[in-house]
């Protein structure tokens, strides 16, 4: 009986036990999750703005000593360094103390774990999050610090993220901007191309010969493509939005609503297609499974392979990993049928957060740090420590003039035509989605079967997530 | 039956235990099984009846994750016991390095499941130090984590290179425990080593091997860490197990999909083990 006993009381921990976890390894966030709820056109504000960079106003009397700040985000890297130089930078004016919980690099587990927080009021004092539907979880209203009463938040921060970051309505502010925006496309080894006599293909019929002339005369991989990594599986079919959304702006919306399918729609399907041309055709790593997003910049930068799919945080990886080739590499939006239509997919920058639950005795301190981190002095202590990749959507914020060529060369496609990715407007995806994309980059599902399965993989996010219609 | 005013300690001196015990296992595994039944975000939960249940089932992935959480378990529990009682009966023959053998083998256990798979990710990658030893004597490289063929293997052998340690710890407990005068007195009447051992040694050890074999079915069916750090469950879905099928869906944020699938990894481990269990038990009651 003691025996049984004992047995039963080992089974009941395995409940609670077999959802515990540790960290996941993803080098780079899931590109899938920064999402927002609204299509943006114009994230590169501050590249044109002028050079009055807003100075943080030293003549007001921040003397914090002895408050403590507890603040959690989840960039690591050079970028993680340059937060950590701007929270320094902040503890040096005025005297509070920081102190720093790392979250999981993974994006759907810091979600996961401010959403448990958020739910038992125990946020920390500053956290990072995504934006738009992924902020939503964290119940906004209630759980977050509304910023529109501070006088400096419409002055500094670029109205085009104050849209993604205000509820319905606009008049609460949840965020500013943490890093800066991302932009997907193709990045190139100009060195190569040169070599070759390339032009830089405007279809997806040039690319490919491209990809021929590169496999039949070197031997070089003509897309290094880092599988492994669950961003790197998604970019080339998540940036494939541009298209969609350039043929019909509403297709997230009507998604969402169940009023089209995926597979109705040829553009959105040749995301699916492209992935498996280079799978077919032989254009793409031996062994893509096992490249990481480091390798495919490493081998980007030596020209060891000639082009691959990613976002210009790419080159704050090169400038790290090979920094005197940051300059070889040239950036290309994804092509797609026609030469006269081509454009970017981008990523607004994560954001920070103050929990409206603060203690009244750090609130001042907290606003401060959020107002510091807003202007020009905190991007001078950010730049010192990197080269960023893209805009901070602060105004009054010039870029170094260090920014490597292929992050100007996509800022000005920002410029010229861009959209948020689709995630961004539409929250539906399926927790198999990365899965589902390595299967289809290896050849496992046909672009009808993947899409196939995408379709019933978002059915189940959809009706676990209570939208209507599903 | 002692009488109850002979207890040495009274019941309710178990009060605060049971208690803490309560609070931490036994409400949330029944509020498991209600937010199992419910479309759930952590604030509001919709019940839905049995859907989750269907919906779970209806996945993709769920079939390769049964049969693939099945397969790890069993497999790498019998190769732990096989292996581990080998070990066991060489450490206690009375080597000379018994003592030492018995850390070494240990070892593995005191890292974290994360740890030995990132070892084992840097041993496995392609350009790793076993493809280098295939390379060396002639064979081709195997893609050990990323070919569908060979994933859940890989995940096997390094389950089992870090689960033997605890086995074998166990079965040598159970072996010293053994009195030496029975394999004496059989060795003098002429019993071989190979009898001893299965006339003596092994029916003996039944309780330890039980509980080795109780262990590691649950162990194995609940694997998840090691396997999520290795593979992910990929490539595609052929190291996909139930924990990590789980885990995708708490990851996207359905809780009540995802606690769904925990009460049916709960119910498979019932099923799987109590069966296991009662018959072991009986064999071990005939036997002595």
């Amino acid at each position: 009986m003691k025996k049984k006993l004992a047995l039963a009381l080992a089974l009941s921990c395995t409940l609670g036990l077999a959802a515990c976890g540790s960290p996941g390894t993803s080098s780079s966030a899931d590109p899938g999750t920064e999402s927002s709820s609204s299509v943006s056109q114009e994230p590169a504000g501050s590249l044109a703005a002028s050079s009055d960079s807003v100075q943080f106003e030293e003549d007001q009397e921040w003397n914090f000593e002895g408050v403590t700040l507890n603040i959690a985000h989840s960039t690591t890297g050079e970028v993680g360094d340059a937060l950590q130089a701007q929270l320094d930078a902040f503890s040096e004016l005025t005297g509070c103390k920081i102190k720093v919980e790392l979250l999981s690099s993974n994006s759907e587990e810091s979600v996961y774990t401010l959403e448990v927080r958020a739910a038992t009021g125990n946020l920390p004092d500053l956290f990072q999050s995504s934006i738009g539907a992924q902020l939503d979880k964290l119940d906004p209203a209630a759980n977050i610090y509304d910023l529109s009463g501070q006088d400096w938040i419409r002055e500094n921060v670029a109205s085009s993220y104050l849209d993604l970051v205000s509820d319905a309505d606009g008049k609460a502010v949840y965020c500013i901007p943490l890093t800066t925006s991302n932009v997907a496309g193709c990045f190139y080894n100009r060195k190569v191309y040169e070599e070759l006599n390339l032009e830089i293909p405007t279809t997806w019929e040039e690319f490919l010969d491209n990809c021929e002339t590169i496999k039949t005369s070197m031997d070089k991989v003509p897309v290094v493509t880092p599988y492994s990594d669950g961003a790197g599986s998604q970019i080339l079919f998540l940036s494939q939005y541009y298209y969609v959304w350039n043929e019909d702006p509403g297709f997230a919306e009507k998604y969402t609503n169940r009023e089209v399918e995926l597979h109705d729609s040829e553009t959105f399907m040749r995301g699916l297609r492209k992935l498996n041309d280079l799978y077919t055709k032989g254009y793409q790593s031996d062994d893509p499974l096992a490249v990481s997003f480091e390798k495919s910049a490493i081998d980007l930068a030596n020209g060891d392979a000639v082009m691959t799919f990613s976002r210009t945080n790419i080159m704050s990886t090169i400038s790290n990993v090979a920094p005197d080739k940051a300059g070889d590499i040239g950036f290309f939006p994804l092509p797609d049928t026609s030469s006269e239509v081509r454009g970017v997919a981008t990523w607004m920058p994560v954001a920070w957060c103050m929990s409206k639950n603060i203690a009244p005795e750090k609130e001042a301190c907290a606003l401060a740090l959020m107002e510091y981190l807003t202007t020009g002095e905190a991007i001078d202590a950010y730049c010192q420590v990197t080269t960023p990749t893209g805009a901070f959507m602060l105004n009054n914020v010039t870029l170094p003039d260090t920014i490597s060529d292929a992050a100007r060369e996509a800022q000005e496609w920002v410029a010229k035509s861009s959209t948020s990715v689709m995630e961004y407007s539409c929250n539906i995806k399926g927790s198999n989605m990365v899965t589902i994309l390595q299967m289809a980059e290896t050849g496992e599902y046909t672009p009808e079967e993947a899409i196939a399965e995408i379709e019933k993989d978002n059915t189940i996010d959809a009706q676990q997530k209570g939208v209507a219609g599903w | 039956m002692k009488n109850r005013n002979q207890r040495t300690y009274p019941l309710w001196m178990a009060a605060p235990g049971m208690l803490i015990y309560v609070v931490v296992f036994i409400i949330p595994t029944f509020a498991s099984f209600y937010f199992s039944m419910t479309i759930w975000n952590l604030k509001d939960a919709t019940f839905i009846g049995l859907d989750n249940f269907i919906t779970f089932f209806t996945m993709t992935n769920t079939r390769t994750a049964l049969i693939n959480t099945a397969v790890f378990a069993l497999v790498t529990c019998l190769v732990k016991l096989v292996l581990g009682l080998a070990l066991a009966v060489y450490v206690c023959s009375g080597i000379r390095s018994g003592n030492y053998l018995k850390i070494v083998i240990f070892f593995p256990y005191l890292l974290g499941n994360v740890v030995v798979a990132l070892a084992f990710r840097a041993l496995l990658e392609p350009a790793g130090v076993v493809n280098q030893f295939l390379n060396a004597m002639g064979f081709d490289a195997i893609r050990w984590l990323t070919d569908k063929h060979y994933a859940l293997a890989s995940c096997m052998i390094a389950d089992i290179w870090k689960g033997i340690g605890t086995v074998t710890i166990i079965l040598i407990a159970g072996i010293c425990a053994i009195p030496k005068s029975y394999t004496e007195a059989a060795a003098i009447d002429g019993a071989s080593p190979w009898n001893i051992f299965r006339k003596i040694t092994l029916p003996l050890l039944m309780p330890s091997i039980n509980t080795v074999l109780t262990l590691c079915l649950i162990g194995g069916l609940r694997s998840y860490d090691l396997i999520q750090a290795l593979t992910g469950g990929g490539p595609g879905y052929s190291s996909e197990v139930l924990g990590t099928a789980v885990y995708k869906l708490f990851a996207r944020g359905s809780y009540g999909l995802a606690t769904a699938g925990n009460v049916i990894l709960f119910i498979a481990v019932a099923l799987i083990v109590f069966p296991v269990n009662s018959f072991i038990a009986k064999r071990e009651a005939e036997i002595s």
